[in-house]
């Protein structure tokens, strides 16, 4: 009796989690697989019947989904790009001894912990064409002022600007903890042999960080792929201008909460789920090339 | 050459203060319009600052009888709020650390396999999980309360907090315990007084983590809730009418929301950091 209970003993530390990931995350997701392959509209009808893949062949076929999903991935490959090479200069800027780091830091973290959606609202007081403070700031450097709010070409890059301030503190961090932990001994030998900011940069640096860079560049894409309320708040659920910014979130709101399409609102979901755990385990086999887990 | 490296650190110095200012400039900016005349925050060109500063909107805000309905603000999306993400933390705290501890110090069949799970479940995109959960909690009936919200946020908290906590307790050495072992002190005892102030900073730094997911959270709550669990993040639409965006009382909500992450942020920062990248260093 005491030999089985020394070998469950273990496994019941994660009984408290238990009942959250089944109630919560699990049923759930199970529930609507199955509504995912039923038609279930009810503002119509509370009929549910089954359809086999009928909703997600909809979906494949639907414009206005490969638009969605263009528009997703459009977004997020920017301002992920944008985001590792701003948070890789500030790491390496921040990487030196200097008066007020500590206070730098700390200032650096302030976009990380405010919510999105009112990073968005601030930001969008920048934007507006008539009172903001860009369209105020450019003519005064001699650009013309822009329609960013109006202007579909520029709806995409209004929302990578709202998420890399945001987020590009945490790439930096991420990359400035990295680059910490390089031994300074291997620095100093490097130094004594000759080597230029480049090289100690291009030999030394970046082979110590890169699978940090790897692990940004995977939160990064997670996280940013589910984009919603920064792009709801900045221009509403029709996505702007020409629904030039209609991320695969609004589409969804669209699907479960407009027209109340609960079978296709379901294969949706799980076909976003699909694309994350994609672009996760290609990710996650980059990064299992660098390091062991 | 003495000359040219000055010049170099003078440079880098201006890099950096203007990195510190973009960060700080946009919450920076709605406190000071919060703090404008009305008419101030539609001027053009736009208006730093007001002298001197008034409070008329934040007057306008709480106003109970005025257009941004103060008195909901203060008497149930505050309340709200807090109570969600006090216990929703709270809740996370307390069953993550258990996991965390026994994936941290124990070797046992399957711990890997685990632990992936629970970092994969992290991995769930948020919008689309609304979905889901919509339709369980309206087949339950906890649509529109805080229950609702309390558990979600409670176990969208559990990944990232057992694999922060486990980095902190990672940290405690094992002698300590073994230690405590010997001398006949039980496993909960020797958890509770020997383990848990060790890795205070840890728990700050996770609870902070958690308590912002929460306080931050616009998604789940704008899906799952309606009049009565409505929470802070869901007011900030409401500025925006018919009639144009109300600047001024739309800057004083966005700092009365924005001032606890503000705050938090100050005093915790070298945890909140160290709790960012331990995880990532060390994986």
């Amino acid at each position: 009796m005491n030999k089985l209970l020394q070998r469950i003993y273990p496994y019941l530390f994660f009984l408290p989690i238990i009942p959250f990931f089944l109630g919560v995350l699990i049923y759930p997701w199970a529930v609507s697989l199955f509504y995912s392959f039923q038609k279930y509209k009810p503002s119509i009808s509370e009929e549910i019947n089954f359809v086999g893949f009928d909703n997600y062949i909809k979906l494949i076929s639907d414009p206005q989904f490969h638009h969605s999903l263009f528009v997703t991935f459009y977004f997020v490959v920017c301002a992920v790009s944008l985001e590792l090479l701003l948070g890789l200069g500030i790491a390496l800027l921040l990487d030196r001894p200097f008066k007020l780091r500590q206070l730098t830091t700390t200032l650096i973290l302030v976009p990380m912990m405010v919510a999105p959606s009112f990073a968005a609202l601030s930001m969008k007081q920048f934007f507006d064409p008539l009172l903001g403070l860009l369209n105020f700031l450019l003519p005064a450097i001699g650009l013309p002022p822009l329609n960013w709010l109006g202007d579909p070409n520029l709806s995409i890059p209004v929302i990578v600007l709202i998420d890399v301030w945001q987020n590009t503190s945490f790439v930096a961090l991420i990359i400035l903890a990295g680059l910490q932990a390089i031994p300074i001994s291997q620095l100093e030998a490097a130094v004594v042999d000759g080597a230029s900011s480049w090289e100690l940069f291009k030999y030394i640096k970046l082979p110590f960080i890169k699978p940090l860079i790897l692990l940004a560049t995977l939160f990064r894409t997670i996280f940013s792929l589910r984009v919603f309320e920064t792009v709801l708040i900045t221009f509403s659920e029709t996505g702007g201008p020409l629904n030039a910014a209609y991320v695969l979130g609004l589409y969804l709101y669209w699907t479960g909460f407009k027209v109340w399409d609960f079978g296709l609102a379901s294969a949706l979901s799980w076909i976003m789920l699909y694309i994350t755990l994609s672009v996760t385990i290609l990710l996650v086999h980059a990064l299992y090339r660098e390091i062991e887990l | 050459m003495r000359i040219r490296k000055r010049i170099w650190n003078f440079f880098i110095c201006i890099l950096i203060t203007l990195v510190v200012f973009i960060s700080i400039f946009p919450p920076l900016w709605m406190f000071l319009t919060s703090i404008k005349k009305p008419l101030d925050t539609m001027a053009r060109p736009p208006v730093l600052l007001s002298i001197p500063p008034s409070l008329e909107n934040w007057i306008e805000l709480f106003n109970p009888e005025g257009r941004w309905e103060g008195g909901k603000i203060l008497t149930v999306m505050m309340p709200n709020s807090i109570i969600a993400s006090l216990t929703s933390t709270f809740l996370t705290i307390v069953t993550s650390f258990f996991a965390a501890y026994s994936l941290s110090r124990f070797n046992f069949r399957g711990r890997k396999p685990i632990a992936f799970f629970i970092i994969a479940t992290r991995m769930l995109p948020p919008i689309a999980t609304v979905f889901p959960l919509y339709l369980l909690m309206n087949q339950v009936g906890l649509r529109d309360t805080l229950i609702a919200l309390i558990l979600v946020y409670t176990t969208l908290n559990i990944p990232l907090a057992v694999w922060m906590l486990k980095a902190f307790v990672d940290e405690v050495p094992r002698a300590i315990e073994e230690a405590a072992l010997i001398d006949g002190a039980s496993r909960v005892y020797m958890l509770i007084k020997i383990v848990l102030p060790l890795v205070a900073p840890g728990l700050v730094a996770t609870s902070i983590f958690s308590f912002l997911l929460a306080w931050n959270d616009f998604v789940i709550a704008f899906f799952l809730t309606g009049l009565r669990a409505k929470t802070l993040p869901l007011a900030s639409t409401a500025f925006m009418t018919e009639m144009g965006i109300f600047w001024g009382p739309m800057g004083a909500f966005g700092t009365l929301v924005m001032a606890p992450a503000i705050l938090f942020s100050f005093f915790a920062s070298k945890y909140l950091i160290k709790g960012l990248t331990l995880g990532a260093v060390k994986a």
